[in-house]
């Protein structure tokens, strides 16, 4: 073999291998891609959760709340909702999705939407929940609000990437560090909204409850029962922000 | 940047196999180029930690980019500052005290900006001299660069303790990419002659000050800085981009005596009960009634300095950390007698609707929380396998040049 032949050899390896990269540079964008896009199927399967959950009862009936303990308040009262997240001694648990996360308090924004802080790609805060401060502590005989992300800035899946799959009748629990109280909830729907149907104020009232939205604390509820709302981000990136949002309803049962 | 730098050797590899009967010399250059930079990358450890010259922002107690929002007395002992957003509310019944000024969108507030933007990209810049506990509480730190895991949030809930081991200059930096959250029960201690003037806190997100809390040190954050309640700062707010909400609090001009001083700071809020308890509480399960405080707030002991920062020549040695203790369970930190204040609790009690008890006014909501982390698609480019790929189809490239000029080669090789 002459000494040309080897050089050409090699770089027809070189070139080979340069093509390989480029196709798997190719492929992975592609993949990345796919992954990302996932908030529009899952819409789309929150929706038919919703649908299923309107004709479906609950598994497990909700108990009364003033029958059950209730976790002690979990902020300073004197704390503003204006202020940015503190650490709250809870976690939310949920099984059928291995959820098990802690959670933070936050507040609200600048433009009175609850905060969900965001921060560098791998910030804990993308594996994290939040629950809306001017909300009821879970458990309580009103609305308790918690979110989560759907995915990080690189469309990895976020802490609540996988809530369009929960089902009614699907366990939640919210855990009390302090005292080790478990608030269980049971989910009873899951409704995927467009943005202009979120900023409704009856649909608002319905994920907040009526207190927040009113510009109150939060109130009793109607039924005497303690709810919890889910939410996150769904649908297509558009004018930088997700254009649909996902709400999964829950109820207490123990 | 491990993997690019693997990467980049490969490329290497694949041009010395191309090319190494010809260019022997280029292929030495070839490697050993690349493998300087690695090394020259991986050996940046610092054992001298110089001050980070805060320029004309040393000018201010609080200076902000986007808004100021007071709510109560707060009191300043240095100039309030923003740009380029033009609101500031709150001032009066906020005072600025004079000399210093309300620089609202003039061109001293633009320069304090930029001098932060400088002071901010030198703290952050800095090598870390030891990774901490992302809870700094309980710990006990001589001059040097810190920053919990990964860079991630940091928090503080419970006492920190700053050694300068008699070194006046001494210089304590800590770095995080997320947030400085840090809690009501939080005391940090400057002992040995440590100075409240070189304490940097370099926030890559938001800072969030802890009702009644008394905290120390300069705040250089990206984004915002929330001082809650009560809140005494023996330092200075600087937020690059974002607000700085007051309520209630105090800024303190930070020290730099040449003396060496011992300067504890206490975190007691007005409205609550100083109790100690147990190790490792969490933070927030007091049981002691509520409104009997004994101790008011803003206790610390240094008198406000000139508010001046000195020029950059602190050479403090490298920081370790002194027989630092893990934070306990919870975070709570009490029960500690470092400072002999014992631990704030807060008196919470029971209640049923949770955040019904809040007397401030609440803002009706609008709408949803925006929890997406970002566009779906166009991020994430793999751009190390695209400089592979390029570097790769740049040596096969020459490859097939040399193939071709091979023959020429060859016959002068033959003549000779």
């Amino acid at each position: 073999m002459t000494q040309h032949d080897s050089i050409g050899r090699y770089a027809t390896v070189a070139l080979a291998l340069a093509a390989v990269l480029l196709a798997g540079t190719a492929i992975t964008l592609t993949v990345t891609s796919s992954d990302a896009t996932a908030p529009t199927a899952t819409a789309g399967r929150g929706t038919a959760a919703a649908a299923s959950a309107a004709a479906a009862a609950p598994v497990v009936g909700p108990k009364p709340t003033a029958a059950l303990p209730v976790p002690a308040a979990l902020v300073d009262s004197t704390l503003s909702l204006r202020a940015g997240p503190v650490p709250v001694p809870l976690k939310l648990q949920i099984p059928s999705i291995s959820v098990d996360i802690p959670v933070l308090g936050v507040g609200i924004t600048a433009r009175n939407v609850m905060d969900a802080p965001e921060g560098p790609e791998n910030d804990p805060v993308w594996q994290q929940a939040f629950w809306y401060r001017g909300s009821a502590v879970p458990g309580a005989a009103s609305t308790a609000l918690i979110a989560g992300h759907v995915d990080d800035p690189l469309g990895r899946p976020g802490a609540f990437a996988h809530i369009d799959l929960l089902r009614v009748g699907d366990l939640i629990v919210v855990h009390d560090a302090r005292t080790g109280l478990d608030v269980r909830f049971s989910v009873t729907a899951a409704q995927t909204y467009s943005l202009a149907q979120a900023a409704d104020p009856a649909v608002l009232t319905q994920i907040y409850g009526a207190g927040p939205v009113d510009g109150n604390g939060p109130t009793p509820s109607a039924d005497g029962l303690a709810h919890l709302t889910l939410i996150t981000c769904a649908g297509t990136f558009v004018n930088g922000t997700h254009d649909h949002r996902i709400v999964v309803y829950a109820t207490r049962i123990a | 940047m491990l993997i690019i730098g693997v990467l980049i050797a490969l490329s290497v590899l694949v041009g010395l196999l191309t090319i190494r009967r010809y260019r022997a010399g280029t292929v030495v250059g070839f490697l050993l180029a690349p493998t300087i930079l690695l090394l020259a990358g991986t050996s940046a450890s610092a054992a001298i930690v110089p001050t980070v010259p805060l320029g004309t922002s040393a000018n201010y107690s609080v200076l902000a980019g986007s808004t100021v929002t007071n709510t109560g007395n707060s009191t300043l002992a240095q100039s309030l500052g923003l740009w380029p957003g033009t609101s500031i509310t709150g001032f009066p019944p906020g005072v600025v005290t004079p000399p210093g000024t309300t620089d609202n969108n003039n061109a001293a507030a633009q320069q304090a900006q930029s001098d932060l933007t400088a002071a901010y990209t030198n703290a952050a810049g800095r090598p870390i001299d030891a990774t901490t506990t992302a809870d700094l509480a309980n710990l006990h730190l001589g001059a040097g660069v810190y920053a919990g895991p990964s860079h991630g949030a940091l928090s503080l809930n419970g006492p920190l303790t700053l050694d300068g081991a008699g070194d006046a200059s001494s210089v304590f930096i800590f770095q995080t990419n997320s947030t400085l959250i840090t809690g009501s029960g939080s005391t940090v201690s400057l002992i040995n002659g440590a100075q409240e003037c070189n304490v940097f806190w370099q926030v890559g997100s938001s800072a969030t000050l802890g009702t009644g809390s008394v905290f120390v040190g300069n705040i250089l954050a990206l984004t915002s800085i929330t001082v809650n309640t009560g809140v005494t700062v023996h330092g200075r707010a600087l937020a690059q981009n974002g607000a700085v909400t007051l309520d209630d609090d105090t800024f303190v001009a930070p020290s730099c005596a040449t003396t060496t001083t011992t300067t504890t700071t206490t975190t007691v809020p007005p409205t609550t009960t100083t109790t100690t308890t147990a190790p490792g509480t969490p933070p927030g399960t007091g049981t002691t009634p509520p409104g009997t405080g004994t101790t008011p707030p803003g206790t610390g002991t240094t008198p406000p300095g000139t508010g001046t920062t000195p020029p950059g020549t602190g050479t403090t040695p490298g920081g370790t950390p002194i027989g630092g203790t893990p934070p306990g369970g919870g975070g709570g930190g009490g029960g500690s007698t470092i400072l002999g204040t014992g631990t704030t609790s807060t008196t919470l009690g029971i209640t049923t609707l949770g955040a019904s008890t809040i007397t401030s006014t609440i803002p009706s909501v609008v709408g949803t929380p925006f929890t997406g982390g970002g566009p779906p698609a166009g991020r994430g480019i793999p751009w190390p396998a695209m400089v592979l790929a390029a570097l790769s189809a740049a040596a096969g490239v020459l490859g097939l040049v040399l193939r071709r000029r091979g023959p020429n080669r060859q016959s002068v090789q033959e003549r000779s």
